[in-house]
């Protein structure tokens, strides 16, 4: 068996985290050190312990850190839940009645698509897609000639999860409240939020569901959604709320209404500390992630038998309308074929397949199989990337 | 070679499902040979560790990297019933074949 000396070096046993648009890796020691404060701690439950203070419990924290965040008027619209799959159904569940037209697209992730075709059945909803160009950008022109005033919601992902493609949400919202003011307008940012600015109330938005777990560099399992105010869905859940145990129906209060049962008090203090990372470096993880990202690409794009599907253009990727994910496949190679030798000849970790979002890869011209994708963090450094596109170079190369 | 362990990894837009075959002893190019007999066999020496993808026709593909110690196996939906266990067999056979 025959195998070049530039072969037998490139066999470096490393661990590269390109994978940070499924769970960010690492987080930031502020993280580490609020989750193990929090378990070590008498446990402060929020409104079930002595021990609990209202204004310092990690719950309490959190919230205010995500309302930063989204600099938002009042803190008790932040839903604490455990993640944007779980905020995605208490909107789409809770807020769609009989016989609704709801619009969506198709770059949607499975926590959009699911919870709609569930209650779309069950409730006999009428379900439009609006497709999307090559790189993952909703067509707006298609918007405006669907929205109209029998439209009961338009539901979107802010950022695609698989080609990174930051959507207009001042031109969606400007359509929208056009043709049909009353129109829900919800946003799924599980891949925005920590990396688009995200301003809900000043936009016009009715809701948006944020992931802990991603670019918040929270823990799993974490996660929020924002109400405007005077919206009130149907519960997914009632239990427990630690205060107003005279009554035996849910409260009504905000935002515990929505918060039945024990919180995931050592995750939301991982979260809090995650979410005030991004608030006090936000400026600097857009610039530095961008530039990292085109430092990427302008390693990867010289490259012949690559096909990469999201966006380049540096005015774009500087613009932060696009999120640092390379989406890409290597002709004469399958997705999981690239990715397993990615992970397993470099030891570098990334996502094949269709990641979720089965209907946006016919869009982008990607195969049946999907694409790969690697995502970058705040974290990820300059000498990682450089190692993945070396690793892209050789197996690109050894196709041809 | 015994396999230890099959773990189903995803189920595809075609009805095909892969499968990872989980082995006891990495994999040499004489395996890959034995693996691929009858069958077309698709060896790339030129990856940092080659690559193979073996091809039986309307059954299975199955693909690895040489030194690992799995291989992933897709089971295309005009496979017999009992497919995953003749895989199971015939690479649990390896040693006697050799």
């Amino acid at each position: 068996m025959l195998r070049s000396p530039r072969m037998r070096a490139s066999l470096r046993v490393k661990s590269i985290y390109l994978n940070n648009a499924a769970t960010s890796f690492p987080k930031p020691a502020s993280v580490h050190a609020a989750i193990e404060k929090s378990i070590a701690q008498i446990p402060a439950e929020t409104f079930r312990s002595t021990a609990a203070c209202k204004q310092n419990d990690s719950v309490s924290l959190c919230r205010n850190q995500i309302s930063r965040l989204l600099s938002v008027s009042k803190a008790a619209q932040v839903v604490l839940t455990p993640g944007a799959t779980y905020s995605l159904n208490l909107l789409i569940q809770g807020l769609l009645h009989e016989n609704d037209r709801v619009l969506t697209t198709t770059i949607e992730h499975n926590s959009v698509i699911r919870p709609l075709t569930y209650i779309s059945k069950k409730k006999h909803i009428t379900i439009e897609y609006i497709s999307c160009n090559r790189e993952g950008f909703i067509y707006l022109d298609s918007l405006e000639e669907k929205c109209n005033k029998k439209m009961h919601a338009f539901i979107f992902s802010l950022a695609g999860n698989v080609t990174g493609a930051v959507q207009d949400i001042n031109a969606i919202t400007g359509i929208i409240r056009k043709k049909q003011p009353d129109c829900l307008i919800i946003a799924d940012a599980a891949q925005a939020a920590g990396l688009v600015p995200l301003n809900p109330e000043s936009i016009g938005l009715d809701g948006v569901a944020l992931a802990g777990h991603k670019y918040l560099l929270g823990p799993g399992g974490t996660g929020a959604v924002w109400l405007r105010e005077g919206l009130f869905p149907d519960y997914l859940l009632t239990g427990g709320t630690g205060i107003r145990s005279d009554l035996t129906t849910q409260p009504e209060d905000m935002p515990i209404r929505y918060e039945a049962g024990t919180y995931n008090i050592s995750g939301f203090a991982g979260l809090s500390a995650g979410v005030e990372y991004v608030n006090n470096n936000f400026q600097s993880i857009q610039k530095t992630v961008s530039e990292n990202f085109l430092e990427l690409l302008s390693m990867v794009e010289p490259i012949k038998n690559l096909k990469i599907y999201n966006c380049t253009d540096k005015s774009v990727i500087e613009s932060g309308k696009q999120n640092p994910i390379l989406c890409f496949n290597i002709a004469g190679l399958l997705p999981d074929e690239t990715a397993m030798m990615l992970a397993d000849n470099y030891g570098i970790v990334t996502r094949s397949g269709l990641h979720c979002a089965p209907l946006i890869h016919q869009a982008i011209g990607a195969p049946k199989q999907g694409s790969v994708r690697a995502s970058l963090s705040i974290f990820t450094r300059r000498e990682e990337i450089f190692c993945f596109a070396e690793a892209l170079k050789e197996i690109a190369g050894a196709v041809v | 070679m015994t396999v230890t362990e099959i773990q189903h990894v995803e189920d595809c837009f075609d009805g095909s499902f892969i499968k990872e075959f989980f082995l006891d002893e990495t994999i040499t190019e004489p395996f890959i040979r034995y693996l691929g007999k009858d069958k077309k066999l698709e060896y790339f020496p030129e990856f940092a560790r080659p690559f193979f993808r073996i091809i039986a026709e309307d059954e299975y593909m199955i693909k690895g990297i040489e030194e690992n110690r799995y291989v992933k196996v897709i089971i295309f939906p005009s496979a017999e019933k009992d497919i995953i266990e003749q895989i199971r067999a015939y690479i649990n056979k390896f040693h006697s074949f050799v």
